[in-house]
């Protein structure tokens, strides 16, 4: 391509990329809405969804030339419940379940109406534990947030055939094993809802990798995690971990700014704090007290505090450091794993020195040593007790097990000074 | 004497066999629990596809609930059906015309059971 | 309502060293069990209770072999079927099964009346 053809095709570009974010915020509000109705219409999730996901990708196509209609969720209902019948018609062992089909019409006031909130039954089904962690993401996002297969596959950096089986088995999983589309009620909700939150920091995480390292992602999986990390904070109002897990989103999010600067990692401690969203932390903040109000602590809350004490700071110096690892023992009553022990060593080295880190550190090597935050974090500490050679050695093994482009990158930069 | 027969496939193997040929097979079946009907006792139970399965299993902190079978082995279990024959060797020669078990990765594994 | 069978897999060795006493308590657990699925709503459809996997044979493409289809520490004693409202229902229920030493699997039965 010369630079006349590049200079042509620019405008075109960008002119898609500012629809495809519309088209991205209109579809994910959409999505689930109507996959919940058609399932409920359909009697099959499978069914609804297949006929939901391509009345989206037909959408895409249309509205991207022709612009979104005055009323995109009727539209996309419209031609999903079309879809559907089509579909219906044509498979000889769908016949018999036609006749019994309720008029189409008495689907249609309980979308886009907002009165009744379907998609968090749907979203708690698509989170149910007898299905894998894996597909409980893949279908998320594909049901709940209408992203494509495709989508999916490169936002997970997974492939497109793993992405679509992971979805078929799971929805197929739903209609024959008979998992209902309900928010669990009593003891169970709790456990519940925390896988929800769960697959809702992995989709913000799995975001972060691609945001912050190679390109190729042309949906921003952060937004939708915000957005749905936003939408069961609301629908669930006395739940505190809901409002807990969304106060951290808005912390980190807040950050982001500051965090990637020109396809460029920056460390917290390095970061330009007036790069920060100040408005969101603020919401942060609002969010996270209305959580502590419930009383009812949980693991999402402490993170989010520990997120806030660093919110809180005017430059990386100034970190109230016993805070953060009070905060870190407090939260290992609830989560135990060698991740959240590695993150709270950092606060172990600014309150005990980095010897004590160092021991912890090494503590936690069977769990941790593919993991390429292990060898960074340790050799933080080794660099810290002036065991320069060991540091470096630890550095490079970081970099041999790094896979994202911005990460390697930094730690590049570190092995080089 | 009562015994459960368990009908296990390899599901791992079921790409080898033609649709035609496992259908035909499949077919017969019918046949097998009609032609030996008088052996056949009310209970029995025809699973769903392993991709169904749920396991609860006894952790530390009470039960976990998880995506698949509770066992890892190749070979899964479709159905149960309990007969009730004179002897081992009847059981033995009923089960062995089974019309599925010329499938690969295909058993059938006959266990007394516990009549009180 | 759903028909699911709860697949019981347990580690053997616990009934081998069992002392003739304590098979009171194991009969009790299975009351218990019985009784509980009623009391959260369910109702048991069946279910056998196996005899140890040494009585057990497997058939394979025609061949008698000792032995249970697949060798693991837990294996399958016993079974039941439920009727439960869903999958939700179903481990709910599965979770006041007696499995010592091991898990349940949970498989909805085949239900040729449901088209989708």
């Amino acid at each position: 391509m010369d630079e006349t053809d590049a200079a042509a095709a620019e405008p075109r570009r960008t002119r898609a990329a500012a629809s495809d974010r519309l088209l991205a915020t209109v579809i994910r509000e959409e999505s689930a809405r109507i996959v919940a109705a058609l399932t409920r219409w359909l009697g099959s999730l499978d069914l609804a969804e297949e006929s939901a996901a391509e009345a989206i990708e037909e959408a895409v196509r249309q509205w991207r030339t022709r612009g979104v209609p005055p009323n995109p969720g009727a539209w996309l209902t419209q031609a999903a419940r079309h879809n559907a019948l089509d579909r219906l018609r044509r498979e000889k062992r769908y016949r018999e379940k036609l006749t019994l089909l309720a008029d189409p019409a008495e689907i249609e006031p309980l979308t886009g109406t907002g009165e009744v909130d379907e998609r968090l039954p749907l979203l708690f089904g698509c989170c149910h534990p007898a299905i894998s962690p894996d597909a409980q993401l893949a279908l998320t996002l594909r049901a709940i947030c209408g992203l494509t297969t495709p989508q999916i596959a490169r936002a997970t950096l997974t492939p497109e055939s793993t992405v679509a089986q992971r979805i078929v088995r799971a929805k197929r999983k739903i209609g024959a094993a008979g998992i209902p589309l309900r928010i669990p009620e009593g003891s169970e909700r709790a456990a519940r809802l925390d896988i929800v939150l769960t697959v809702v920091s992995v989709m913000y995480s799995e975001a972060h990798l691609v945001a912050g390292g190679d390109a190729g992602a042309d949906r921003d999986l952060a937004d939708d995690a915000l957005w749905l990390a936003r939408v069961v904070a609301l629908e669930l109002p006395r739940e505190a971990e809901a409002q807990g897990l969304l106060a951290l989103l808005l912390f980190h999010r807040a950050r982001e700014g500051a965090r990637a600067v020109d396809g460029e990692l920056v460390l917290l401690a390095d970061q330009d704090r007036s790069r920060w969203d100040r408005r969101m932390i603020a919401e942060a903040q609002v969010v996270l007290e209305k959580a502590a109000m419930l009383r009812r602590p949980g693991r999402w809350q402490l993170h989010a505090a520990i997120a806030a004490c660093h919110s809180d700071t005017r430059d990386g110096g100034d970190t109230d450091w016993l805070q953060v690892l009070t905060l870190y023992d407090m939260l290992l009553a609830y989560d135990r794993s060698p991740i959240v022990r590695l993150n709270r060593t950092v606060a172990l080295a600014e309150v005990d020195g980095p010897q004590a880190a160092l021991n912890e550190v090494d503590a936690l090597r069977p769990a941790l040593t593919g993991y390429h935050l292990w060898h960074a974090v340790r050799a933080r500490m080794l660099r810290l007790l002036g065991r320069r050679d060991e540091a470096m050695a630890a550095d490079l093994r970081a970099l041999e097990l790094t896979a994202n482009d911005a990460e390697r990158r930094l730690l590049e930069a570190r092995v080089q000074c | 004497m009562k015994y459960v027969i368990m009908f296990t496939t390899t599901p791992e193997l079921d790409t080898e066999v033609s649709p035609e040929h496992a259908e035909q097979a499949y077919g017969r079946t019918y046949d097998w629990f009609g032609t030996n009907s008088e052996v056949m006792t009310a209970a029995g139970a025809q699973l769903q596809p392993v991709t169904t399965a749920t396991t609860v299993s006894h952790g530390g902190d009470g039960p976990v609930v998880a995506d698949g079978p509770f066992s890892e082995a190749k070979e899964v279990i479709g159905g149960f059906q309990v007969i009730d024959v004179p002897d081992l060797g009847a059981a033995i020669a009923i089960v062995k015309t089974w019309p599925l078990l010329d499938l690969p990765g295909v058993s059938v594994e006959i266990r007394p059971i516990i009549e009180y | 309502m759903s028909q699911y069978a709860i697949l019981i897999y347990e580690d053997p060795a616990y009934y081998e060293t069992l002392p003739p006493e304590g098979w009171g308590a194991v009969v009790e657990a299975h009351n218990e069990f019985t009784k509980g699925v009623v009391e959260h709503g369910g109702s048991i459809t069946g279910g056998e209770a196996l005899k140890p996997v040494t009585t057990a044979l497997t058939i394979k493409v025609g061949k008698v072999t000792d032995g249970p289809f697949v060798e693991s520490k837990e294996v399958l004693l016993g079974y039941y079927t439920v009727e439960a409202r869903d999958l939700d229902h179903a481990i709910e229920l599965a979770k006041l099964a007696p499995a010592t030493g091991g898990g349940v699997e949970l498989r909805p039965l085949h239900d040729p009346s449901s088209p989708l």
